[in-house]
């Protein structure tokens, strides 16, 4: 059977869908907090850097951590910039880092380390806002931060991941390996 | 690995402090955005636009979700507090008719000179073939059989039976009792007797017999009961003349008479317990055509 699409259509199609994922992810995380009634909302962006960062290395991780942070920076901080920029694109220097030792089949890899991802991002992002601004934004000591809302959201994050980490691997198989590479 | 060789990790490096560099930069109070910054919002800006309307569309649609189970609670609440508004508004209405019931009685009871027991209807003769009531008052209550049944409305009937706490009544509109009665209107004062009428009996109308054919009596004429007879006092308010005629020999007239009492509707009636005063004589006949005791 001959191909449908020519391989750049492919590639494109990839693209674009991973961009709806994550255009969809920034909707549902501006959207959550004003529909949700508790504190514990799902960061489908981090997941989706994560992942791919799992999956891409940690080049491709960065290069997606810091293009998804820095829409996030300009959505969501602006005018501050950098947090999510830095924070996000050091998770997908992690994960990708991580990905070189572990087998990507497997969702539970990936699962754990969305959970120990988010903590970390975090934990990293309290630090990092602390440190910039001298100020306690969460009006929380970090013990409590991370117990009350950090651990849940990882949690959740972790929860999320295994549909999430499936349906980007899925993608990806579905479009063949020797394309992933063009990726 | 990419970031392993040295000259790659000072690319990692100077990512990491330029970024922190922009944090710093960004984070203190500016007047105004950079050229960048401003083309970036400038770019950005219609997607925010996008995604806060997105966020509020969805927000707006998940409040109505959540909220039309409130709505639904709340109709809920309000519609059995419609509910139970009515019902007391119903209850509120019969206190007042009942009110305003006894409040007619209770004047009528201070005009009368006669002792009156008042009493509850506690059943009536559904099948109307007898035309009679059932009252909460029997021979304890100082009941007894032939008294006079009226209200402030009329007369009603007559002690037919009584027991120990409740009697019946024979109501005028049963053609076994004939009541002693005369129009209030004309000059001459004209005599019958009210019975019931087995023609019209759905109309619950009775008719006043035994008229003279030259009786002056006229349809709008007000029937009382005379002072003739030992069970009604004189003067109770029969009903009104509603048809005026003629028996088929010419010999004697008859009126058809609407009476003043809705019996359909009766709940509070007196009983007349003190004996009617005595007048010159004329028969009132109970049910089954015995005597009734004469009246002076």
């Amino acid at each position: 059977m001959g191909r449908m699409f020519p391989k750049r259509v492919d590639i494109m199609f990839v693209y674009f869908l991973l961009g709806l994922i994550f255009f969809c992810g920034f909707v549902v995380e501006a959207v959550f907090f004003m529909v949700v009634p508790w504190n514990y909302i799902p960061s489908i962006t981090l997941i989706l850097v994560i992942c791919l960062g799992f999956m891409f290395g940690e080049v491709r991780g960065a290069l997606i951590g810091l293009a998804v942070g820095f829409v996030a920076d300009v959505l969501f901080v602006s005018p501050e910039l950098g947090y999510f920029s830095l924070s996000k694109m050091l998770m997908g220097i992690g994960a990708g880092l991580s990905g070189k030792e572990i087998y990507h089949e497997k969702t539970i890899a990936p699962v754990m380390l969305v959970f120990a991802g988010t903590l970390i991002h975090e934990i990293f992002v309290y630090l990092l806002l602390f440190l910039f601004t001298g100020e306690n934004i969460l009006n929380l000591p970090l013990e409590f931060a991370i117990t009350g809302l950090f651990l849940p959201r990882a949690f959740i994050n972790a929860l999320l991941a295994i549909p999430l980490y499936s349906l980007v691997w899925w993608l990806m198989q579905k479009r063949g390996k020797s394309r992933l590479k063009v990726l | 690995m990419f970031f392993s060789k040295k000259k790659n990790k000072w690319i990692l490096a100077a990512v990491v402090i330029i970024l922190l560099l922009v944090i710093a930069y960004t984070g203190e109070k500016r007047e105004r955005l950079t050229f960048p910054e401003e083309i970036v919002m400038y770019l950005v800006a219609p997607a925010q636009d996008l995604f806060t309307s997105l966020g509020q569309n969805i927000q707006t649609f998940f409040a109505s979700i959540s909220q039309y189970r409130e709505i639904k609670e709340e109709n809920e609440r309000l519609r059995q507090k419609v509910s139970r508004v009515q019902e007391e508004m119903v209850d509120m209405e019969e206190i007042r008719q009942e009110n305003r019931r006894f409040r007619d009685m209770l004047d009528f009871k201070e005009k009368q000179e006669m002792e009156l027991l008042a009493a509850g209807v506690v059943a009536r003769d559904p099948t109307r073939w007898f035309d009679t009531l059932t009252l909460n008052r029997g021979y304890r209550h100082g009941v007894e059989v032939e008294m006079a049944v009226i209200t402030h409305r009329g007369v009603v009937g007559m002690v037919s039976s009584v027991s120990a706490n409740s009697s019946q009544v024979l109501l005028v509109t049963n053609p076994r009792l004939r009541i002693s009665a005369m129009s209030q209107d004309s000059r001459d004062p004209v005599l019958g007797f009210v019975e019931g009428r087995t023609d019209q009996r759905e109309h619950l109308r009775v008719k006043m017999d035994h008229m003279p054919p030259e009786a002056e009596i006229k349809p709008g004429d007000v029937i009382v009961t005379s002072n003739i007879g030992t069970i009604f006092p004189g003067g109770i308010y029969v009903g009104e003349v509603r048809e005026v005629d003629v028996d088929m020999f010419g010999l004697v007239k008859y009126a058809t008479i609407e009476p003043s009492v809705n019996f359909n509707r009766l709940e509070e009636v007196f009983i007349v317990t003190s004996p009617v005063q005595e007048e010159p004589r004329q028969e009132e006949h109970s049910a089954d055509g015995e005597d009734v005791p004469e009246e002076s």
